[in-house]
């Protein structure tokens, strides 16, 4: 079918690059690229897909990894925290702050270490970019990335547990 | 690339690459940051995009993703289905029937050149036989159902080797086998078919042996086998098969039988002939005497 062909081609620019991440080359990419294609008419039929999109993000990964992993190519490195990104799935994390939990965001906010913090307030409540975080805090630019996420994750945590303790106070207060 | 509607769902390789070198304002940066941070998708492809950038020359990056754009292009516009057309299975087909059709002719040829032994083989034979039985014509033979068993045994001068299933059918010998180069054919049914005796007792006979010594013929053969019924047919004397059965064979046709057999390879049913021989009536047993009955020696 042609709307494969279609359909794929809407992401094929996001597939370029994220094939490019991981296997270096240019034309390794492209190639790539194309052969991811092909397990998707392949696969597609054969699988419940809700979210096309991540769903072929995953695909990519998992060809690009298998692609990796020939013995040439183990070579250990190490294991830097600043220098990760979270593997979580980050999407509609954005969505759930809402006017009524920005005071406990406030709280929360203060909870963090102060470099997150500082890159957390410059990045969402001045929309700043990381290029002017990084010039503004004198932090490097993967780090600026990385503190941002973090704060992220960690604000996140402090409300779902903002949340569990209003939901038992709750609880009390019925009774 | 993508419209301007779609700019805030889903970033193009283009906005990406202008991300990276810089090109875009602070706020759009921004944007897109905001992005990545909610789609792993988005934040994987730029970093790779900003790796390449930094690692080749930018007309290698977008040149490859050009020839990526360009091949999809063709494929969607295409009617035919998806399944993509991989030239080199072209040549694979291609190769193979090659092969096959190179093979086929060699096999060909080889049968032809023992079929060209054959017929001189046969030729001889034939004039033997002829000799003995020139009244003889296959038309009767059509009856002869019972003459599948020593029709096994006369074409055994090619060394044939009947296999037994040729016992059910009702082969018509044909001596003419001789004549022709032993026609191995393949086509069993066409001399079931063919109302004259001639070819198709041999041919068919033929058909199923399995000859080492004589590598059959084809079907070629077996057609050339059965134009020339008319003309062998007359000339197709003694079916051999029938020698042995009949009560009017005679001795010379036996003297035939042997010839025959001692050309032919070995062959269990050679062996019938064989012993039939053993019972030719010119034998004479016992002593020969004077009139005085003493024996006279020799």
């Amino acid at each position: 079918m042609e709307v494969l062909a279609v359909l794929f081609q809407r992401y094929m620019d996001l597939l370029y690059g994220v094939c490019l991440k991981y296997l270096k080359q240019p034309e390794t990419a492209k190639d790539a690229v194309m052969q991811i294609f092909e397990e998707l008419v392949a696969k597609l039929p054969k699988h419940e897909v809700d979210n096309f999109k991540s769903w072929l993000y995953t695909l990519a990964k998992n060809y690009c990894l298998m692609q990796l992993r020939t013995p040439k190519n183990l070579k250990t490195t190490e294991f830097n925290a600043d220098s990760m990104q979270l593997e979580e799935e980050m999407h509609l994390n954005g969505v759930q702050l809402k006017e009524e939990n920005l005071q406990k965001l406030e709280r929360c906010l203060q909870t963090l270490s102060s470099e997150q913090k500082k890159a957390v307030e410059l990045f969402y409540l001045q929309n700043k970019c990381y290029k002017e975080i990084a010039e503004a805090t004198g932090i490097e630019w993967n780090k600026v990335r990385s503190f941002i996420q973090n704060g992220r994750r960690n604000l996140k945590i402090c409300m779902e547990k903002e949340r569990e303790t209003e939901q038992v106070e709750v609880k009390n207060i019925r009774y | 690339m993508n419209d301007h509607k779609e700019h805030i769902s889903q970033y193009s390789a283009a906005d990406i690459q202008r991300y990276v070198q810089g090109k875009l304002s602070a706020a759009e940066m921004h944007a897109m940051e905001k992005a990545a941070l909610d789609d792993p998708f988005l934040a994987d492809a730029m970093e790779g995009m900003q790796q390449a950038f930094t690692e080749h020359k930018e007309s290698i990056v977008t040149g490859q993703l050009q020839q990526l754009q360009q091949q999809f292009n063709t494929r969607s516009n295409r009617t035919a289905k998806v399944i993509a057309f991989k030239p080199f299975r072209y040549w694979q087909a291609a190769a193979a029937a090659a092969v096959v059709l190179i093979i086929t002719g060699v096999w060909l040829f080889s049968l032809n050149r023992d079929s060209a032994a054959e017929k001189q083989a046969a030729a001889v034979i034939a004039k033997t036989e002829e000799r003995p039985l020139p009244q003889q014509k296959e038309a009767p033979s059509v009856a002869d159902a019972n003459n599948t068993g020593i029709d096994k045994d006369s074409p055994t001068t090619r060394g044939v080797t009947v296999n037994t299933h040729q016992w059910q059918r009702n082969e018509k010998i044909v001596t003419e086998n001789k004549e022709a180069p032993a026609p191995k054919v393949q086509v069993p049914d066409k001399s079931s078919a063919s109302t004259d005796g001639i070819s198709n007792a041999a041919t068919d006979r033929q058909l199923n042996s399995a000859d080492k010594n004589f590598p059959q013929k084809e079907k070629k053969e077996a057609v050339a086998e059965k134009n020339r019924e008319p003309a062998p047919a007359v000339a197709a004397a003694p079916i051999q098969g029938k020698t042995l059965r009949f009560d009017d064979e005679n001795a010379k046709e036996r003297e035939v039988e042997t010839e025959l057999i001692t050309i032919a390879k070995s062959d269990v049913k050679l062996r019938k002939a064989a012993t039939k021989d053993k019972n030719l009536s010119g034998f004479i047993k016992g002593q020969v005497t004077d009139p005085f009955n003493h024996p006279v020696a020799n």
